[in-house]
């Protein structure tokens, strides 16, 4: 069966059939970009309302979307250019042009692979004075020491804690009454399992005595059962994990994601969370009312844990090298500000700028690699550049996202049409043009998105 | 759309480019502006400039706009909402109801 108006305008609407649909989705897509664009705006707006939320500026490489920009606007010329060749009946010529627009879409998103990998291994930290400090290299590591007891969750024990065990595999009594009793055995969810039924074997037993004495009002039900055991080991063992896959984590002891609770210390080997290459402070939310009292001056300066602790175990640099490398990068930094000022540093510039380059006393201009390393108890939130450390992320993320998945979507069409359709362009020219309008209408709207996007996170 | 016959597409196709260029240089413009100045006001009106080039020329609107108005309706309702939401996520920031019940 013919389909009419596949080719010609349809009379009263002007339009053949594809256009009028792809003219109606596309304002369904002005409707979902719009709404995030939206979003975009009245978070910006609500972080600029806030005095203590900054909203992060300059985070993207401009050269970076500048390019991505320009491959995009090239790659909409190539599509029309593409199009009037079919038009002209020069398929081999259409297939060259659309071969580019593919290869344009795919740098864009090379480009895109780029940019979101070097915001996933950026992280920061913001102290409990509310400094933040950002960098690159992070080490989370944390180890536990001196464990001797556990308290398990029964319902979701999952062992998890049993794989990170630094050195040999403890086994484990039961304790009852504060004491442990019965026979050693090697924990898994199955033994677990095991004392659990017993246990509530034992409390059913119990209740259905209270019942019968007419004690208890209910029937017994599962809800009844044990909750928690505690399990003491036979010798103190230790764990070491990434404090990141931890639930909670206490100076005492470290909660896992399946609720066990393990009681010990944390190691001197791991004072603190530690970050390589400090590229960036920001103080401009910190308590503290003069730099230099702020946290981030501690622990970059002076009194940094690194300098007594002589080696950390992420890093090879020696205490006395840490504090000549911060104290080089902060004499310097002020020292650049001051150079570009001609007179004393701005205040606000000393409480955000970035640490990553400074000039040394001769002129030499030197790469900051200088590490901090924070006390456990001092970090109040630490994150790579993702939604968990910024809304700005967040929006980010799903706008960029969003917007890459359409030039993905969009190629592959254009794809298929350049390279899979010889056939229907022989049946059908005339028809064929107007697919390949319509695949340009969608492309040239994905380029129409990223004109805004552009502006709005790489230059603002 | 107009262009029909390999004269007129020719034609066309070199209007395309130049449209193209001008995209380009809007582009390093956006960026030399926002290094100068970066006002948001500017961005988004060199931005709006660059989106009706590709909205007029690349996706003929100039042309389709005349043979079918429709095409015109759809958009004009859907930015009419578009926009029209923005301002109620605005309205929403500068609440009046809580602004009156707080002051």
């Amino acid at each position: 069966m013919q389909i009419p108006f596949e080719v010609k305008p349809r009379p009263d609407t002007g339009l053949w059939n594809a256009k009028l649909g792809i003219w109606l989705f596309l304002a369904s897509e002005v409707m979902l970009f719009g709404g995030l664009f939206s979003g975009y705006i009245f978070l910006r707006l609500g972080a600029a309302a806030e005095p203590d939320y900054f909203w992060p500026e300059g985070t993207l490489s401009v050269p970076f979307g500048f390019v991505n920009t320009i491959i995009l606007i090239l790659s909409s010329v190539f599509v029309v250019i593409a199009w009037l060749n079919v038009k002209l009946g020069e398929f081999r010529k259409f297939q060259i042009w659309m071969g580019l627009v593919v290869l344009c879409a795919f740098v864009f998103l090379i480009n895109k692979g780029f940019e979101y990998n070097a915001k996933f291994t950026h992280y920061g930290i913001k102290l409990s004075d509310n400094s933040i400090v950002e960098g690159h290299g992070i080490d989370d590591t944390i180890i536990y020491e001196a464990i001797n007891e556990v308290v398990i969750d029964v319902q979701r024990f999952n062992g998890e804690f049993l794989t990170v065990v630094d050195g040999e595999t403890p086994e484990f009594r039961e304790v009852v009454d504060g004491k442990p009793t019965g026979e050693p055995f090697s924990l898994s969810v199955k033994t677990v399992q095991g004392i659990q039924d017993r246990i509530n074997q034992g409390l059913m037993k119990a209740h259905q005595a209270a019942r019968d004495a007419g004690e208890a009002k209910v029937d017994w039900l599962p809800a009844m059962g044990v909750k928690q055991i505690i399990l003491a080991s036979t010798n103190p063992f230790s764990i070491k994990i990434s404090k990141g896959s931890l639930r909670k984590s206490f100076p005492d002891g470290a909660k896992f994601r399946d609720q066990s609770l393990l009681k010990g210390n944390i190691s001197a080997q791991t004072p603190g969370l530690f970050l390589h290459a400090v590229d960036r402070i920001d103080l401009r939310a910190c308590d503290a009312g003069k730099p230099e009292d702020s946290l981030v001056w501690k622990y970059l300066g002076d009194e940094s844990p690194l300098a007594d602790h002589g080696k950390h175990s992420a890093s090879n640099i020696s205490g006395a090298e840490h504090a000549r490398t911060a104290e080089k990068i902060f004499f310097g930094a002020l020292k650049q500000i001051e150079k570009e000022d001609g007179e004393k540093a701005d205040f606000d510039e000393l409480r955000n700028h970035s640490v990553k380059k400074w000039e040394d006393a001769d002129g030499s201009v030197l790469e900051s690699e200088a590490p901090i390393l924070v006390p456990w108890q001092e970090v109040r939130l630490y994150s790579n550049f993702t939604p968990k450390w910024n809304t700005y992320y967040a929006i980010y993320f799903t706008l960029t996202g969003l917007h890459g998945l359409h030039v993905f979507l969009g190629a592959a069409v254009l794809f298929y049409f350049g390279f899979c359709s010889k056939k229907f362009y022989e049946k059908n020219p005339e028809h064929f043009a107007n697919r390949v309008e319509v695949g340009g209408l969608f492309w040239h709207f994905v380029d129409l998105v990223w004109i805004f996007l552009f502006p709005i996170l790489y230059l603002m | 759309m107009a262009a029909d016959t390999p004269e007129e597409i020719r034609k066309q196709m070199k209007l395309f480019w130049k449209v193209g260029i001008a995209l380009l240089v809007c582009t390093v413009l956006t960026v030399v502006v926002a290094w100068i100045t970066p006002s948001i006001l500017v961005g988004m009106a060199i931005a709006t400039v660059k989106a009706g080039l590709v909205l007029y020329i690349f996706m003929h609107f100039w042309w389709d706009q005349r043979s079918s108005p429709i095409i015109y309706k759809i958009m004009i309702y859907t930015a009419f909402f578009a926009v029209g939401l923005m301002f109620l996520t605005l309205l929403a920031l500068y609440d009046p109801v809580v602004s009156r019940v707080l002051n």
